[in-house]
C-alpha cells in the first residue's frame, strides 16, 4: 500500500512588542525569575487585562502580509483549565472570531517546486510561564516572566504531505515574520515554538487518519525528524493492524522519537466564552490602509523581482531573500554600485555581489557565527571591492586576499590594495618583458607548444601569474603570450 | 443530578466536596437549572449575543514598559515562595 | 443630627476641628456599634490621608466596601481565601478618593465575593440592619448600607452586580447609586461578573451621591471596559427639577410577588415626583420576565471562570498537607470559599461546559440583547423607568439561608440593571410596619444626570431619606 502522510502545523510566534499582551510588565528574555511578572500576570485580585496596541499592529501585519481577511470586531475568550503556569486559571485566547482569518503562502521546496500552504487562522493569545522542575527536590518552582507574553498561533489547514514541505513551510512562516519585524523569531528562546499535527492515510483519496500531536519540538531539524518518526511509527503501527491513538506525544531529541505523553485524567473541557474584561478589538479599514502603506516589499515579490529585473538566478535571489537584513544588504550593495551605470549593466553587476555575499562574504560571517547586522565588511565597502575588480584593478583571485584584508580590519579595498601592492598589472610593455623573461626560461616547453601541444599554454599562463603574484591581468597575458609565441 | 455530574463538574473547578455538600450543592445546582429552564422558551433567533453592555470596544494600551520588578512584593504574598519562583507540589509532564 | 449624616455637615465640621476630629468621632461611632451591627471587617484608625486635597471630600470619613483593593490594608472581599490578603496597590476607586483627601475609616462587611442579597454570605459574619436587628440589611453591600444607615460615616462605597447597591440601601433606608457600567473603572475591584460588576454610592442623600460619584466617575486606563464619556456635571444636574419628565412606571415591577404595602409605598412615592412637574407614563417591559434567569447564567459563568486564580499559589489561602498539586488547588479552594460561592462556581462551570453551552450561557446573553433592547425602546418614550427596588422589606437573618432560590427571586426588579448596563439609584420611600422601602429609578446608559435631576426633587420635597433608624445600643 502507499501511504499518504498529511500534516497540519500549529506556529506559535511571539511578537516583537516591549511588554507584554494584557500588562506593563517586561517581556526581554533571560531575567531572574518573577522579576518581570506583573500584578497583572501574577493574576492578583482585581487586577485587569488591558491589551497592547502594537501587539494588535503585529497580528494585523501578519495578516495582511499572508493575504488574509483581519477581522474588524476579533474577541479574547477565556480557556479555563487550572494549571500552575496559568495564574489565572485561564488562558486569554481568541477562539470564535480571531484576528486574521484565512490566508495563504506560497513556499518554495529545496528542490524548486512551489506549494501555496492555507493557513486557516491566526489568533492573539498570551503565553504560559514556566515549570522548573530541577530547581526544587520535590517541588517545581513557577516562575512567571513569561506569563503573558503575547504570542500569534498560526494553524495551517492539513495541507502539508511530508516532512520536507511541512519544515519548507515553517522556514517560509519564520522568514516571513522576522522579515515583518513581526517576531525576533528566536528559536532557541523559544520566540518561535511548532506543534505538528499528524496522521496518515491509505491513500490521497481516503478520508484523513487519527491525528497525533507532536509537542516541543524546538528546531528545523527536529521538526523534520519528529515528523519522519511520526509518520513512520504510524505506518508500522497501521501495518501490523493496530489502530493510532489521538493523542499528544513529546519528541525526544536525543533518542530521535516521540513518546505519548502522560495522558490526562479526562478529557478537558476547556469552557471557553468570550472575556467579559475585553471588549471586541476593533480595527477599521484607514488603520488597514496605514498598514498596507507601511508594508515593506515582501521576500516573495523581492525574489521575482531580482529574478525578472536583475536577472539573477532562482538560486541567488531566494538566498539574498532569506533575511531582510540580508537583502537589505544586498540592495544598498547593488546601490552603490550601480550608481552612475546605465541599467544594462546592473544585471551584471548583481551578479557580481550576489557571487560575492552568497560566497565570500557568507562565508566569512558563518566562519565567526556572525549575523549580517554585524559584517565586518558594510555593503558599501564590498561594492567598493566590486568596482575594483569591474574596473580590472584587481582580479577576482586577488580580490579575495583584498576581502580577507577588509575583513581583518586593514581599511577600504583601495586602501587594501594599495598597502599590499595588489594593483593589477596592465601595462603591455611590464607585460611583454615578463612574457619574454618566460619563453627563455622554458625552451623546452615553448618548442612543445609551438608543435601543437595547446595544453602548454595554460602552464605558461599559469606560470606567467605566479611570476606575477596573480596581479597580471589574465586578459592580456592570454592575449600577449599568443602573440608572442605566434 | 446525576452523581457523575457534579463529581466532573467538582473536578473542573477544584472543589472538594463533603458527601453531605455534594448532596447539597446537587439538589441547590437543580433548582438553579429549573429556574433558568425558562430561558428554553424564549425565541431567541436570530438575536445575537450580548457579552458587554456598553463598551463596544477596548481601549488599548501604549506598548510601554510600566511595571518593573515587584518580585519582593509577591514573596510577601506569596505562601510558598523560594529563590523567585513559587513553589507547588511535583508536577510530572 | 450629626456631623456625619451629610458631606455638607461633616465638611462644616472639618472646617472647625479639623479632619482628625471627625475621623476621630467616626472611628468611635464604628467601635461602638460595630459588636451589635459588625459592619466592618477591618479598621483602619489611621489610613493615610492626603493633607493637602482640596474639594468636596476632602477629611471626610467614609467605609470603603472590602472589595475595593487598599494598598497597604487587607481585603478580603468577605472571604476566608484572602482573609490575610493585603494588596500592594490600590484600586482606581480607591485611588480616587484618596487623591480627593477622603478619609477611610474601614473595610466594610459584605457577602463572599460580592455573592449574595443578605449579608448572611461573609466569612466574617452577618451584618444586622440598624432598623431592626434581627433582620439582614440586604447585600452584597450590606456593611456599606449598614454602616451610613447607622450614621458611622456620610457615605460608603458598594458595588453592585445586581443589586447589591441599591438592595441593600432599600433595605437600610438610604439612597444607592450604580452608575452605567463602563463609568466607574473596575481596576482593584474584586471581580464577582465582570460585565455585569460596577461601582456604586451608598449615602443618605442622592446629592451626596452626586458628590462622590464625581470624584470616581471617568475613563480609566487600567480598565479596557470604562468608557470614555464625557462626565456630566452632576452637581448642576441635582437642580434641573423635573418638570416635563416622563417617568415610566413598570407594571411588571409591581407585579406578583411584590408585597401590596411596597408597592403603594412606591406609587405614592411617585405620585410626588407627579407633583413636582413629572408625567408618570404606564409602561410594560415584557423581557423582565427572563431577567432572573439570564442573570443567574451569567452572572455565575463568569464567577466561575474569575475565582479560578484563587488557588494558593501566589497568594491567600494555601492549604497544609497536600499530596500533590491537585489537591492542593481542591483543599485550598474547599477551605477558602463557603457554600454560597461554590454553589455559583458549580452552577457556572455547569452552563459554560461542552454541551451545556448553547442551551444556557449563549441562550442567556442572547435573552440579555433582548432585554437590552427592550430598555432602549422604553426609553424612546420616557426619560427614566420607575418601580420598586426590591419585592418586600429587609427578612429576617436565616429566612431564606435553606433557600437560596427564594433569595435570588427577590433579585427581580434589580438584576436586568445590570445585565443591560445602565445606571439606577434607590431612594427612600417610605416605611412599611417600621422598615425602610426603596423606590428605584432606572436611566438610559450614561444618563446618570436624569437619576439626580429626579431624586434630588423627590428629596427636596420629602424627607424619608432623613428618617432616622433607631439608635443602635451597644
Amino acid at each position: 500500500m502507499s501511504w499518504q502522510c498529511v500534516i497540519g502545523l500549529e506556529i506559535h510566534v511571539q511578537l516583537a512588542t516591549r511588554s507584554k499582551l494584557f500588562s506593563g510588565a517586561a517581556t526581554a528574555y533571560g531575567a531572574d525569575p518573577n522579576t518581570q511578572t506583573s500584578w497583572v500576570d501574577a493574576a492578583l485580585p482585581g487586577t485587569l487585562p488591558v491589551p497592547n496596541a502594537e501587539a494588535v499592529r503585529l497580528a494585523a501585519l501578519f495578516g495582511l502580509a499572508i493575504d488574509a481577511e483581519i477581522a474588524h470586531r476579533s474577541v479574547f475568550a477565556r480557556k479555563n483549565y487550572f494549571y500552575p503556569d496559568s495564574p489565572k486559571g485561564y488562558q486569554i485566547s481568541q477562539y470564535e472570531t480571531p484576528i486574521v482569518g484565512r490566508g495563504v503562502l506560497p513556499v518554495r521546496l529545496d528542490d524548486g517546486r512551489e506549494i501555496e500552504v492555507e493557513i486557516v487562522r491566526a489568533h492573539l493569545e498570551e503565553d504560559a510561564g514556566k515549570s522548573l522542575h530541577d530547581v526544587f527536590h520535590g517541588a517545581t518552582g513557577i516562575d512567571l516572566n513569561r506569563a503573558g507574553t503575547p504570542l500569534i498561533e498560526v494553524v495551517s489547514a492539513p495541507c502539508l504531505y511530508s516532512a520536507e514541505e511541512a519544515v519548507a513551510y515553517l522556514r517560509t512562516v519564520h522568514q516571513l515574520v522576522r522579515w515583518l519585524g513581526v517576531s525576533d523569531g528566536n528559536m532557541a528562546e523559544g520566540s518561535f515554538r511548532c506543534d505538528a499535527n499528524v496522521s496518515v492515510r491509505p491513500g490521497p483519496d481516503a478520508p484523513l487518519g487519527t491525528r497525533c500531536e507532536i509537542k516541543n519540538v524546538n528546531s528545523f531539524r527536529f521538526v523534520e525528524k519528529a515528523i519522519e518518526f511520526e509518520i513512520e511509527r504510524q505506518i508500522r503501527a497501521l501495518e501490523n493492524g493496530e489502530t493510532i491513538v489521538q493523542e499528544t506525544r513529546l519528541y525526544d531529541a536525543a533518542q530521535n522519537r516521540t513518546r505519548p505523553m502522560r495522558s490526562k485524567e479526562d478529557a478537558e473541557d476547556y469552557r471557553y466564552f468570550p472575556d467579559p474584561d475585553l471588549p471586541p478589538i476593533v480595527i477599521d479599514e484607514a488603520f488597514l490602509d496605514g498598514l498596507r502603506a507601511s508594508m515593506p516589499e515582501l521576500p516573495r515579490a523581492r525574489a521575482t523581482r531580482y529574478q525578472q529585473v536583475l536577472q539573477l538566478s532562482p538560486y541567488d535571489a531566494f538566498k539574498l531573500t532569506e533575511s531582510r537584513a540580508l537583502s537589505e544588504y544586498f540592495e544598498q550593495a547593488l546601490s552603490a554600485l550601480a550608481t552612475g551605470q546605465p541599467s544594462t549593466r546592473h544585471p551584471a553587476l548583481a551578479k557580481m555581489a550576489a557571487n560575492w555575499i552568497n560566497g565570500e562574504l557568507a562565508s566569512a560571517l558563518n566562519d565567526e557565527d556572525r549575523p549580517i547586522e554585524q559584517s565586518r565588511v558594510a555593503p558599501g565597502a564590498l561594492a567598493g571591492l566590486i568596482r575594483r575588480i569591474d574596473d580590472n584593478t584587481i582580479s577576482g583571485k586577488i580580490a579575495k586576499d583584498v576581502f580577507q584584508g577588509m575583513w581583518a580590519g586593514e581599511g577600504g579595498a583601495d586602501a587594501v590594495i594599495e598597502a599590499r601592492g595588489l594593483r593589477q598589472v596592465t601595462d603591455t610593455g611590464a607585460i611583454d618583458a615578463m612574457i619574454g623573461d618566460l619563453l627563455a626560461q622554458f625552451p623546452e616547453q615553448v618548442t612543445k607548444f609551438r608543435a601543437g601541444d595547446e595544453k602548454i599554454f595554460q602552464f605558461l599562463v599559469g606560470q606567467a601569474m605566479k611570476a606575477t603574484r596573480g596581479k597580471a591581468n589574465p586578459a592580456i597575458v592570454n592575449e600577449r603570450l599568443r602573440a608572442m609565441l605566434g | 443530578m446525576e452523581r457523575s455530574t457534579i463529581h466532573k463538574l467538582a473536578d473542573l473547578a477544584r472543589l472538594e466536596l463533603s458527601p453531605e455538600l455534594e448532596n447539597r450543592l446537587a439538589d441547590d445546582l437543580e433548582k438553579l437549572l429549573g429556574l433558568v429552564s425558562e430561558l428554553q422558551q424564549v425565541d431567541v433567533s436570530g438575536v445575537l449575543p450580548m457579552a458587554h453592555p456598553q463598551a463596544e470596544r477596548a481601549t488599548l494600551r501604549s506598548d510601554i514598559v510600566t511595571e518593573t520588578d515587584r518580585v519582593d512584593a509577591l514573596e510577601r504574598l506569596a505562601p510558598d515562595m523560594s529563590q523567585g519562583l513559587f513553589r507547588v507540589p511535583k508536577v510530572i509532564e | 443630627m450629626s456631623a456625619l449624616d451629610s458631606i455638607a455637615e461633616a465638611r462644616e465640621f472639618v472646617s472647625r476641628f479639623g479632619p482628625q476630629a471627625l475621623a476621630d468621632e467616626a472611628l468611635a461611632r464604628a467601635a461602638a456599634v460595630q459588636p451589635v451591627l459588625n459592619a466592618l471587617i477591618t479598621t483602619l484608625p489611621d489610613d493615610p490621608v492626603v493633607l493637602d486635597a482640596a474639594g468636596p471630600i476632602a477629611g471626610i470619613p467614609f467605609v470603603h466596601k472590602d472589595l475595593f483593593c487598599t494598598q497597604g490594608a487587607r481585603t478580603t472581599a468577605g472571604s476566608a481565601m484572602l482573609s490575610g490578603f493585603v494588596p500592594p496597590y490600590d484600586a482606581t476607586v480607591t485611588a480616587r478618593l484618596r487623591q480627593a483627601g477622603a478619609r477611610c475609616i474601614g473595610k466594610a462587611n459584605m457577602d463572599e465575593f460580592a455573592m449574595g442579597s443578605s449579608n448572611e454570605n461573609s466569612a466574617f459574619g452577618p451584618v444586622r440592619n440598624p432598623w431592626d436587628l434581627s433582620r439582614v440589611p440586604g447585600g452584597s453591600s450590606g456593611g456599606s448600607a449598614a454602616a451610613v444607615a447607622a450614621g458611622l460615616v456620610p457615605f460608603a462605597t458598594g458595588s453592585d452586580t445586581g443589586g447589591s447597591v441599591r438592595q441593600p440601601a432599600a433595605f437600610c433606608g438610604i439612597t444607592g447609586f450604580k452608575p452605567s457600567y463602563g463609568r466607574v473603572s473596575r481596576h482593584g475591584m474584586i471581580a464577582y461578573a465582570s460585565s455585569l460588576d460596577q461601582a456604586g454610592v451608598l449615602a443618605r442623600s442622592i446629592e451626596d451621591c452626586a458628590t462622590v460619584l464625581s470624584v470616581l466617575a471617568g475613563a480609566d486606563p487600567l480598565d479596557a471596559t470604562s468608557v470614555d464619556v464625557p462626565v456630566d456635571a452632576y452637581q448642576a444636574a441635582l437642580g434641573a427639577g423635573v418638570v416635563g419628565m416622563r417617568i415610566g412606571v413598570v407594571g411588571s415591577m409591581f407585579g406578583a410577588g411584590v408585597r401590596p404595602e411596597v408597592a403603594a409605598t412606591v406609587r405614592s412615592a411617585l405620585a410626588e415626583l407627579e407633583r413636582a412637574g413629572a408625567i408618570l407614563v404606564d409602561i410594560d417591559l415584557a423581557t423582565l420576565a427572563h431577567a432572573i434567569p439570564a442573570y443567574y447564567v451569567i452572572a455565575p459563568a463568569e464567577a466561575s471562570s474569575n475565582l479560578s486564580r484563587y488557588d494558593g499559589v501566589r497568594y491567600g489561602h494555601r492549604a497544609g498537607d497536600v499530596r500533590d498539586l491537585k489537591s492542593l488547588y481542591r483543599k485550598s479552594r474547599s477551605e477558602g470559599f463557603g457554600i454560597e460561592v461554590k454553589r455559583r462556581i458549580l452552577g457556572g462551570t455547569y452552563v459554560l461546559s461542552s454541551g451545556y453551552y448553547d442551551a444556557y450561557y449563549l441562550r442567556a446573553q442572547q435573552v440579555r440583547r433582548l432585554i437590552a433592547e427592550d430598555f432602549a425602546r422604553a426609553f424612546a418614550g420616557v426619560d427614566v423607568l420607575a418601580g420598586p427596588t426590591t419585592p418586600d422589606v429587609a427578612f429576617r437573618l436565616g429566612e431564606k439561608t435553606e433557600d437560596p432560590l427564594a433569595m435570588y427571586a427577590a433579585d427581580i426588579n434589580t438584576v436586568a440593571v445590570n445585565l443591560a448596563g445602565l445606571p439606577a439609584v434607590s431612594l427612600p420611600a417610605g416605611l412599611v410596619e417600621g422598615l425602610p422601602v426603596g423606590l428605584q429609578l432606572i436611566a438610559p446608559a450614561f444618563g446618570e444626570s436624569r437619576l439626580f435631576a429626579a431624586g434630588q426633587a423627590l428629596q427636596q420635597r420629602t424627607a424619608f431619606h432623613q428618617a432616622r433608624a433607631p439608635e443602635v445600643q451597644s
